[in-house]
């Protein structure tokens, strides 16, 4: 009896086997809020989502005619929420524009997205008369930090301009822009409008 | 110690290793019922301050085949390898005869303790895998498996 359970052990010993789970190599994603956004559910912190959408927004100065062309930097006045989306604190000011966002990757090596900005060499006014864009410089800062911003300050150039290539992977990186006007020149009168997009790019 | 001390301690040792005796176990009829697990973030945004996990669930359909030790005292143990990368933790939540549990990669817990009374064990495994995101890099697969102990 016993060398027939022991057979019966062995048999089954030998039709042992195993399942197996295959499993995939995990989601990428990548995130860019510039000004305004929209989330689904709350704060990150609390399980919302961010979703596609929100308003284009404006940074605008009206500059009074004494003070047209005297070298002053007059500073822009943005709009947008000024809070983080994390966990809604205040992050930024009043008149500055938030810019965040993050590029998620299961990777154990160095991973970084570029964020980068495209914008036209000229302001245009309605008689088609124009101003460089290099009239418009920006400096970086949020509220209870220490240390280098993630976008540094900068001056727009026109075309594409590379801000930052330190996205790195999973982690978080936010700034709040506050904008200024070089007053340099006398312009022709008017309003001077251009759009600039910011993009977040994956290596 | 003398030979004789030597002698009685080999002999110790050699009963209490066959004291209990362990059994890969056949599983054949279990079936995963997602053809691949799909990792995902724990958290939409990378967490501050908080470890950043990767999860994917599955529901597997357990069958153990006992039919060698029914109505004997026995110990089933489940465990589970990862073939590349770690760690892991796995989660099951079991509705059957099977105890629910949790592990990390290449350890075993206990999940029946008993006399079984049919050939087979059957259950439903909810199954959760999680990894940490900075080392999961790419697909793997989990071999699991069910091993009985039984004390001799």
């Amino acid at each position: 009896m016993y060398r027939f359970a022991v057979l019966v052990m062995w048999a089954s010993c030998m039709s042992a086997s195993a399942y197996t789970i295959n499993m995939s190599a995990g989601t990428r994603a990548i995130y860019l809020r510039v000004g305004d956004g929209l989330m689904n559910g709350g704060y990150y912190s609390n399980g919302g989502n961010p979703r596609s959408g929100g308003a284009i927004n404006a940074v605008n100065l009206n500059v009074p005619a004494v003070a047209l062309g005297n070298q002053v930097e007059q500073t822009m006045q943005g709009s947008g929420r000024l809070t983080s989306d994390w966990d809604g604190y205040a992050f930024c000011n009043s008149g500055q524009v938030y810019i965040g966002g993050f590029f998620r990757t299961p990777s154990n090596n160095v991973q970084n997205a570029t964020l980068r900005v495209t914008g036209p060499t000229h302001l245009l006014n309605e008689q088609g008369q124009t101003m460089s864009l290099s009239q418009i410089r920006w400096t970086s800062s949020g509220n209870g930090d220490t240390g280098a911003q993630p976008i540094p300050d900068g001056q727009f150039v026109g075309g594409t301009q590379t801000l930052a290539t330190n996205f790195l992977r999973n982690t978080w990186r936010e700034s709040c822009l506050s904008f200024h006007y070089r007053n340099q020149f006398i312009p022709a009168a008017g309003t001077y409008r251009a759009r600039v997009t910011y993009t977040l790019a994956t290596p | 110690m003398n030979k004789w001390g030597v002698f009685w301690l080999c002999l110790t040792y050699a009963l209490s290793a066959q004291a209990t005796r362990v059994w890969p176990l056949d599983d054949q009829g279990t079936r995963v019922l997602d053809t691949t697990l799909q990792m995902e973030w724990d958290s939409w945004a990378p967490p501050i301050g908080q470890p950043d996990t990767l999860s994917g669930r599955t529901t597997i359909f357990i069958q153990i085949n006992v039919s060698a030790w029914q109505g004997q005292p026995v110990r089933i143990f489940h465990r589970c390898a990862a073939r590349q990368q770690r760690p892991l933790r796995i989660e099951w939540q079991s509705h059957g005869v099977l105890h629910s549990g949790s592990m990390q990669d290449r350890e075993r817990r206990l999940v029946y303790q008993g006399r079984p009374t049919s050939e087979y064990l059957n259950d439903i495994f909810e199954l959760r895998v999680q990894a940490d995101g900075s080392r999961w890099v790419r697909p793997d697969q989990l071999d699991c498996s069910f091993e009985l102990e039984m004390d001799l």
